[in-house]
C-alpha cells in the first residue's frame, strides 16, 4: 500500500498514524481524511509521521491546511517525527518554524494539553 | 592539504558512468513514484551516497510532480520525460514536459525543496514553452 492513514484516540488528542509515502498522488487522501477528522469536530490533532517513508511539497501542503484548518476552530496540530529524512524536508522549506515536532506521541499530547512536562 | 577552493567532497571517488536512462511517462501522480524509482536506480548504479541518494529521490519526485501538475493544467497530452546520466564526477537528470508558462500553487515550494537538495538546479524553456525543462545536478 503507498499509504496508510489510521486515527486513535489519546489523552483527549486525536492521534492520526500516517505510514508510507505521501506524494503527489497519495497526498489527497491525507487531505480527505484530515478534513473528515475536523468535520468531525476533532480540532487537535497530532499527526505521527514515524512510519512516513516519504514526504514531498504537496504532502506539506496538506499538512499546512491541515493546521490552518484546525485553527480556524482555535485547535492545535502537532506532530511526531524523528527521521532525519522527513526533518530534513521541514527544515529546508522553513517550516519547523511553522509546526511543533515532537519524538514520541506521548510528548505530543502533553504539549498539545499545554502541559509542561517533559 | 590541498586548495582550499576544491569540492568538499572532491575525495570521493568519481561516479561510474551511466546511462543516459530514458523514462516517458503519462503525466499522471501515480507515475511519479515509478520516475522517482527509476532515477534512485540509476543514481545508486553510479555510486552515489546514501545521503545524496534521498536527496535525488525527493528532488525528481519534486521535478517530476511540478511537471504532472503543470501538464495537467495546461491540458498539455505530451508525455514526462525524465533522463538521468552519470559520468565522472556528476549526476545529471533532467525532467521535461509538453506544458507551456503556468504557475502552480506548490511551484515555489517544490523549487525550494530540489535547490535544497541538489547542488544545481536550472528551469528553462522546455519543449511545451517556459518552464518545462528542469535540470538537476549532483556533484561528488
Amino acid at each position: 500500500m503507498d499509504l496508510s492513514v489510521t486515527s486513535r484516540e489519546q489523552g483527549g488528542r486525536t492521534v492520526v498514524e500516517v505510514g508510507g509515502e505521501i506524494d503527489v498522488y497519495t497526498a489527497p487522501v491525507l487531505r480527505e481524511r484530515l478534513n473528515d477528522l475536523v468535520g468531525e469536530g476533532r480540532h487537535h490533532l497530532i499527526i505521527d509521521m514515524e512510519k512516513v517513508d516519504f514526504l514531498d511539497s504537496t504532502g506539506l501542503g496538506v499538512l499546512v491546511g491541515g493546521l490552518k484548518r484546525v485553527r480556524s476552530h482555535d485547535g492545535s496540530l502537532h506532530l511526531v517525527c524523528t527521521q532525519e529524512k522527513i526533518l530534513k524536508v521541514f527544515r529546508i522549506t522553513g517550516l519547523t518554524k511553522v509546526f511543533p515536532i515532537h519524538p514520541s506521541v506521548e510528548e505530543a499530547v502533553t504539549a498539545s494539553s499545554g502541559g509542561a512536562g517533559a | 592539504m590541498s586548495a582550499s577552493d576544491e569540492p568538499v567532497l572532491a575525495h570521493a571517488q568519481p561516479l561510474h558512468s551511466t546511462g543516459p536512462v530514458l523514462l516517458r511517462f503519462t503525466a499522471l501522480p501515480e507515475h511519479v513514484r515509478t520516475a522517482r524509482l527509476v532515477a534512485m536506480a540509476v543514481a545508486r548504479r553510479a555510486g552515489l551516497g546514501d545521503g545524496a541518494l534521498e536527496g535525488v529521490r525527493l528532488a525528481v519526485g519534486e521535478a517530476c510532480g511540478r511537471a504532472v501538475q503543470r501538464s495537467e493544467s495546461a491540458g498539455a497530452t505530451e508525455l514526462v520525460e525524465v533522463e538521468v546520466s552519470a559520468g565522472g564526477r556528476s549526476l545529471v537528470i533532467e525532467v521535461r514536459d509538453g506544458a507551456g508558462d503556468d504557475g502552480i500553487e506548490t511551484e515555489d515550494v517544490a523549487l525550494l525543496l530540489m535547490a535544497g537538495l541538489a547542488d544545481d538546479v536550472a528551469v528553462t524553456a522546455g519543449p511545451g514553452g517556459p518552464g518545462g525543462r528542469t535540470r538537476l545536478t549532483w556533484r561528488v
